[in-house]
């Protein structure tokens, strides 16, 4: 897998060990990072960037 | 690499980073990952405690730590030294107890995430993988050794680069 594998590819590694997706986050640069480091955080806003999976294992 | 200290995350076909600034340091300025992440963890079966008596294994060597709790995220390369540069291809493998546990903590290993890990089967309650999994090839391998160590119902929770990010400017 790249760096950033595919979505699809991500959701079946988990599924495949048996793992479901119980619930996920798409993290963005908080208010107080915004304000001190405002030309390198403000120009990724709304950009995709990180994402955190809670699993759970099913079986 | 732009110094010896340095462990940008990546591979050397895709390097990333922002103009002037690591993805580490951002990825430590953007604080609400760090929230995010640890507001699923503490929704755990077993969230934090401070009267635990049970084994830490921390696979890493920063980070947060819980009773029964394994831990595995990129922060482990900073024990690899030269081995952070380009695509790290081993990770850290830490065992450390938290503080409320005593003399156990800070005890460390170093494994391979893409070979079976040392963990005994149904052993752990909660496994957290930050930042790690998207340099390996095979993730079936680190996943097969996170679900032996569990019990079904048992949670993991695992951060990766965005699959919809666009490459960083710089």
């Amino acid at each position: 897998m790249l760096l950033a594998p595919p979505l699809s590819a991500t959701l079946a590694a988990f599924a495949d060990a048996g793992f479901v997706v119980e619930r996920l986050v798409e993290p963005q640069p908080s208010p107080s990072a915004l304000a001190r480091f405002p030309a390198e955080l403000t120009p990724v806003v709304g950009v995709p960037w990180f994402i955190v999976y809670r699993l759970r294992l099913a079986r | 690499m732009e110094s010896s200290s340095s462990c940008t995350p990546g591979n050397s076909r895709t390097p990333r980073r922002t103009e002037g600034l690591s993805r580490r340091r951002f990825f430590r300025q953007t604080v609400e990952w760090w929230i995010s992440y640890r507001g699923l963890v503490r929704v755990a079966r077993h969230p934090y405690r401070s009267d635990g008596d049970g084994e830490v294994r921390t696979f890493g060597t920063t980070g947060l730590s819980a009773v029964g709790t394994a831990w595995c995220h990129e922060y482990s390369h900073y024990s690899l030294g030269p081995r952070c540069r380009g695509a790290p291809d081993r990770h850290g493998v830490g065992v450390a107890n938290t503080a409320w546990v005593g003399e156990r903590r800070n005890r460390s290993d170093v494994a391979d995430l893409s070979e079976p890990l040392p963990l005994e089967a149904s052993s752990l309650d909660g496994i957290t993988c930050s930042l790690a999994l998207h340099y390996l090839e095979d993730w079936s391998v680190p996943l097969a050794s996170f679900a032996d160590a569990l019990v079904p119902g048992d949670w993991v929770v695992v951060s990766l680069d965005h699959p919809f990010g666009l490459p960083l400017p710089g």
